[in-house]
């Protein structure tokens, strides 16, 4: 089935190439919602991610011509959402430098605070899914780029490290070192917010 | 090894992204190990937590928005077609278009030449042009006057410019002249225009074209925009943004249809 859905789906990009709208339709409805995640988890507004999205569909439509199949189309269509948003961030100068909680060359402490770290996962064990995901979000969110990038790209969208480096344009080395000094990162700030949650958490359930 | 230097290999053991040799060193840490083992298991629930994170629904207009988008965009792809986009056809466009001009040229002055009577047809029937002159009633009166009275019609089934206004649409038969209609009540502008970074501005103006949904092409260097709306702010962008900046044929922007060509000079 997996390879039938593959064939039918490489005739949808052959006719879509060819100003085939149907095609093109049937093809967008696979991707489209997927795009417009990764746009809003990039670029956090959800109108500016709807244009975004848009924009991302309609260069596709118009540069399927030049997509010759060297890479997975999933792969092309990716790499087409990920650099349009960082384009439009870069274009409104959107640095989260301002939450930057760890200095350049992030310098973790050495130690991992494991009681610290015991201590998380216990209390999102006991949080409902719904609190931990806002939890992780809102910490997501407080990475510098760079990082919020790669968590999103790897541990949200599930994009593979070859995907990262396309979309990136850097070496698999760099996508794994840089995908574990975010991780870390993340890992920081959670612990950091978790005691606001804690608070919140206890009060709750009390 | 220290700790921290597992830390790598650790977050991309989580991935499965190790060589057999790395995965073993770091099973084999990670048994010895309590405070890399209790880090390990935060980062698999943390990934796993990052997972649940729920994708969100599609907003309810998009696809239809979208498509109506493409549709259009579309129709128009096929309405520009009549612009040749081979060099060779390029040129056989020009020369089509100079001969008919010469050709038009020559015939008035034929006209003036020749002795009119009333009720004087004139038809060249090698399928270029077919003028008619109809009734002048005072015979011998200047060709000032003939040029008001007469009526004169051109057609071309080459591609030309000019004359083509002149064409009913039920006059239109064959392809080529169909084809000719592309330009028909639109307007041709052409932008000679100097920006700094040819990538930002690219960037921008795509952006701008996109948001407003004007159609456009990518040309050698610069755009071909296809507009069927107002054109008032395109134009404002363009001259906000430009360093310098020159039009020809002129620039109105209450034109409804036009064409722009947009020409990037001296770009660094």
């Amino acid at each position: 089935m997996e390879i039938n859905s593959l064939a039918e789906e490489e005739r949808w990009i052959q006719d879509a190439a060819k100003g085939n709208t149907f095609a093109f339709e049937k093809l967008i409805m696979k991707y489209e919602t997927r795009i417009y995640n990764i746009c809003l988890r990039l670029l956090k507004k959800p109108d500016e991610a709807y244009d975004a999205a848009q924009e991302v569909c309609i260069k596709i439509w118009r540069q399927l011509q030049g997509f010759k199949g060297e890479s997975k189309f999933s792969t092309w269509v990716y790499r087409v959402t990920t650099n349009t948003c960082l384009d439009l961030l870069r274009q409104q100068k959107k640095v989260y430098d301002n939450i930057n909680l760890f200095e350049e060359g992030d310098k973790l402490s050495e130690t991992i605070d494991t009681e610290k770290t015991r201590q998380w996962k216990d209390l999102s064990s006991h949080m409902v899914d719904q609190e931990v995901t806002r939890l992780l979000w809102n910490s997501i969110q407080a990475l510098k780029e760079e990082y919020r990038v790669v968590i999103i790209l790897r541990d949200i969208e599930g994009y593979s490290y070859e995907e990262i480096a396309k979309c990136l344009s850097i070496s698999n080395g760099t996508v794994k070192s840089r995908i574990s000094r975010a991780r870390a990162n993340l890992k920081k700030i959670l612990e950091q917010n978790q005691e606001l949650y804690a608070d919140l958490l206890c009060g709750n359930r009390r | 090894m220290k700790c921290s230097e597992y830390e790598v290999l650790i977050s991309a053991y989580v991935d499965g992204m190790l060589s057999p040799q790395e995965k073993e060193q770091v099973v084999s840490h990670l048994e010895n190990c309590t405070q890399c083992k209790a880090s390990y298991e935060v980062l698999l629930h943390m990934v796993d937590g990052c997972r649940q994170i729920n994708e969100i629904e599609l907003p309810k207009d998009f696809h239809q928005n979208l498509m109506g988008k493409i549709q259009k965009e579309q129709t128009k792809k096929r309405c520009i077609k009549w612009l040749p986009t081979k060099k060779d056809d390029r040129w056989r466009y020009i020369s089509a278009m100079v001969a008919t001009f010469f050709l038009g040229i020559i015939l008035f002055n034929e006209i003036k030449h020749i002795n009119l009577k009333t009720d004087t047809e004139m038809t060249q029937e090698n399928g270029v042009i077919v003028a008619s002159l109809k009734e002048n009633e005072e015979p011998g009166d200047s060709i000032h006057n003939i040029e008001e009275r007469s009526t004169m019609s051109i057609r071309s089934r080459n591609v030309g410019e000019a004359p083509i206004s002149q064409i009913q649409e039920d006059e239109v038969v064959n392809g080529d002249l169909e084809k000719t209609l592309g330009v028909l009540g639109s307007c041709k502008i052409v932008c000679k225009i100097k920006v700094q970074e040819k990538a930002d501005f690219e960037r921008q103006l795509e952006y701008i074209l996109g948001k407003e949904q004007i159609n456009y092409e990518k040309a050698e260097n610069g755009y071909k925009v296809n507009c069927n709306t107002p054109i008032e702010k395109l134009v404002e962008w363009l001259e906000e943004y430009s360093l310098d900046i020159e039009w020809e044929s002129g620039h109105d922007s209450e034109v409804d249809d036009a064409q722009i060509e947009i020409i990037l000079m001296g770009v660094s």
